[in-house]
């Protein structure tokens, strides 16, 4: 994080984003929640005549990042329809990459390897307990990736690793809104695959009204009814 | 004594920089009895692998799972040196990890690497970022490259990578989320659909895959006349074979073995690379919602298209002439001729599109721990790893501004 003095001549719109106390009066967003929370932070403060000011870098940046206008670039904020999008993608990408079809299985309590070699099996009977505090606690975690990232504290770093996601299918409103010139994004960019949902071949059907499957024949669309529409 | 680590979601390709390499899947498995087995063990136990239960140190791409890891990398260190002992404190370990992993999983494997480890020196980097190292085939001079693009296509996803001066270019890194795993899936649902269930057989749906499917140089008209790729794959039946096998047109199987007729499965699954559509046009959720259907959905040649086009511009036409391909997933026949095809067809026509030939024997997915051994040789390591002391000096968070992804938001 980069937090510099400011330059005599301020330059409104340079892309830098200086901190100090008076810049942080005006970066200070203004939806409610946050107008709440710095409330009743400056409540202590407040009782010796003195405004408060917020020096949290960290804590200004996500105040930033939040009010951004999409419109100015600056900001990753997304269209509810891109969340709802990335939702519904990343939820069949998981359902396919499950491997099985049941859960994954727990390691029980007294799992250990023990290796042949001393050096690395120094402590034998608490194998997997780690050698120092930190790795213990790294060896005993248990934890899955989304409690990782709601501990992550870098938005910005969230955004680069999330937005690589879903670089293969992006709403095509929210990319307009995102180009400030605003040119026709190539919606279609080729013909879409229609596959038959029985046989595979091309389908030159329209899709299913209730569930969206492709058929190819009357043959296929009396099956597709009987067997996978739901 | 270097000691190289390319720590793969599906394999973990490891050896010293003298040789030779040893493959270990990454992953735990539960059998049927109960047993849980670490690394290959489980691959011996052929009548075991129906239901079998994986337990992956990686989730979607990132390493989550330590208390997972450590076990198999204790296995593996023990198959790699079963009669001499490994001094950690006399070893130099290059270890690599998947682009953009989460900082937080990133620095615990930094601490585990010195703290319970307790290697002397380090080094980590993307595994594309080691290929550039790699002594190609064709080259005049000898590595390192100075301007690549790689394209990794592993089990978890395909990393499209351009990498200058052997540092990542993260501005052009780009994803395209279908990897060994996804067409594993895909593959599961049609053959469930068509044929039989096979929900509870993975390693059956990864063997199937591995030696039937293939990418189409025209998928069009490979579908039109499908009936020219069919080949029959015999299943298990836990007498004569374990794992399945292809019939040729030799084999004589007697009247009651079960088989599978496959036709355009065999090339509609890998064909997810250059139509993701495929994903999700099979289930009745995501076909249904318009948001999906109306989302312009890239490809692999966009993206390939794309991460040129962030470079820097006197670097495009390098990175194109210096195509290199590897990953697991670029085993499936075809993949890079149909690259080569896709992605003239996009671009402007005097622009020169070069897949440099690997050296001969050499494995695609052994690529980046071939690229490892080259770098290693080289002085540079010097500079760039990390020791015990400035580790304990500095600190785990240093480690990663060392080391780690540059933001591109």
């Amino acid at each position: 994080m980069l937090v510099e003095e400011i330059p005599k001549s301020t330059n409104p719109n340079s892309s830098t984003v200086y901190f100090s106390s008076s810049v942080n009066l005006t970066a200070r967003p203004s939806s409610s929640r946050h107008a709440q929370s710095n409330e009743s932070n400056d409540g202590a403060s407040n009782k010796k005549g003195r405004q408060k000011v917020n020096y949290n870098v960290n804590q200004l940046m996500h105040a930033q990042i939040q009010v951004a206008d999409p419109q100015a670039g600056s900001g990753p904020l997304k269209s509810t329809q891109q969340l709802q999008l990335e939702r519904i993608v990343s939820k069949r990408l998981v359902d396919l990459t499950r491997e099985g079809s049941s859960a994954l299985f727990e390691l029980p309590k007294n799992f250990a390897y023990n290796s042949i070699h001393a050096s690395l099996d120094k402590n034998s009977k608490s194998a997997r307990l780690g050698n120092t505090p930190t790795t213990k606690r790294i060896l005993s975690a248990r934890r899955n990736l989304n409690l990782y990232f709601e501990e992550e504290r870098n938005l910005i770093s969230i955004n680069s690793i999330l937005g690589q996601n879903y670089q293969f299918i992006t709403d095509s409103e929210w990319e307009q809104a995102k180009s400030k010139v605003r040119k026709p994004v190539a919606r279609r960019l080729r013909p879409r695959l229609k596959l038959c949902c029985i046989c595979g071949s091309n389908s030159s059907y329209s899709r299913c009204h209730t569930c969206g499957l492709f058929s190819c024949s009357v043959r296929c669309n009396n099956l597709h009814n009987e067997l996978r529409c739901v | 004594m270097h000691l190289i680590i390319d720590n793969g979601s599906y394999n973990i390709k490891a050896g010293f920089a003298s040789g030779p390499l040893l493959k270990v899947q990454n992953t735990l498995t539960k059998t049927k009895d109960g047993i849980i087995h670490i690394g290959n063990e489980h691959i011996a136990h052929t009548n075991l692998h129906s239901g079998i239960l994986f337990k992956r140190p990686y989730e979607q791409g990132h390493l989550t799972s330590w208390e997972t890891e450590k076990a198999i990398w204790d296995y593996t260190i023990d198959q790699l040196t079963p009669q001499k002992e490994l001094d950690p404190a006399e070893t130099h370990l290059t270890l690599t990890e998947a682009p953009f992993q989460l900082p937080q999983l990133s620095i615990n494997t930094d601490q585990i690497v010195f703290e319970e480890y307790g290697f002397n020196e380090y080094y980590r980097c993307p595994a594309a970022s080691l290929v550039p190292w790699v002594d190609f085939e064709d080259n005049s001079k000898t590595a390192p490259n100075d301007f690549m693009l790689v394209i990794d296509s592993g089990y978890n996803a395909t990393w499209i990578i351009p990498v200058l001066y052997q540092t990542v270019y993260w501005q052009g890194v780009r994803k395209l989320p279908v990897g060994g795993k996804l067409l594993n899936g895909i593959l599961k649902e049609l053959i469930s659909f068509r044929h039989y269930d096979v929900l509870e057989e993975p390693i059956l749906i990864n063997t199937i895959k591995e030696q039937t499917c293939f990418l189409a140089q025209d998928f069009n008209k490979a579908l039109a006349s499908r009936d020219k790729y069919m080949c029959e794959f015999i299943l298990p039946d836990f007498k004569t074979t374990m794992t399945g096998y292809l019939r040729d047109k030799n084999t004589v199987i007697s009247p009651d073995t079960q088989s599978l007729k496959l036709l355009d499965e065999r090339f509609t699954v890998p064909e997810s690379l250059y139509h993701p559509e495929i994903i999700f046009d099979n289930n009745s959720t995501t076909a249904n919602s318009g948001l999906v259907q109306n989302s312009p959905i890239k490809n692999l040649t966009d993206l390939v298209v794309e991460s040129i086009m962030a470079c820097p511009e006197t670097a495009r036409p390098l990175l194109l002439a210096n195509i290199s391909i590897v990953g697991g997933s670029a085993y499936i026949p075809n993949f890079t001729n149909r690259l080569v095809l896709e992605i003239t067809k996009e671009l402007p026509l005097h622009w020169f599109v070069r897949v440099r030939q690997a050296p001969k024997d050499s494995k695609l997915d052994e690529m980046s721990w071939m690229g490892g051994v080259g770098l290693t040789n080289d002085e540079i390591i010097n500079d760039v790893s990390i020791s015990k002391k400035e580790y304990f000096e500095h600190g785990s968070n240093w480690c990663q501004k060392q080391f780690g992804f540059k933001n591109t938001v």
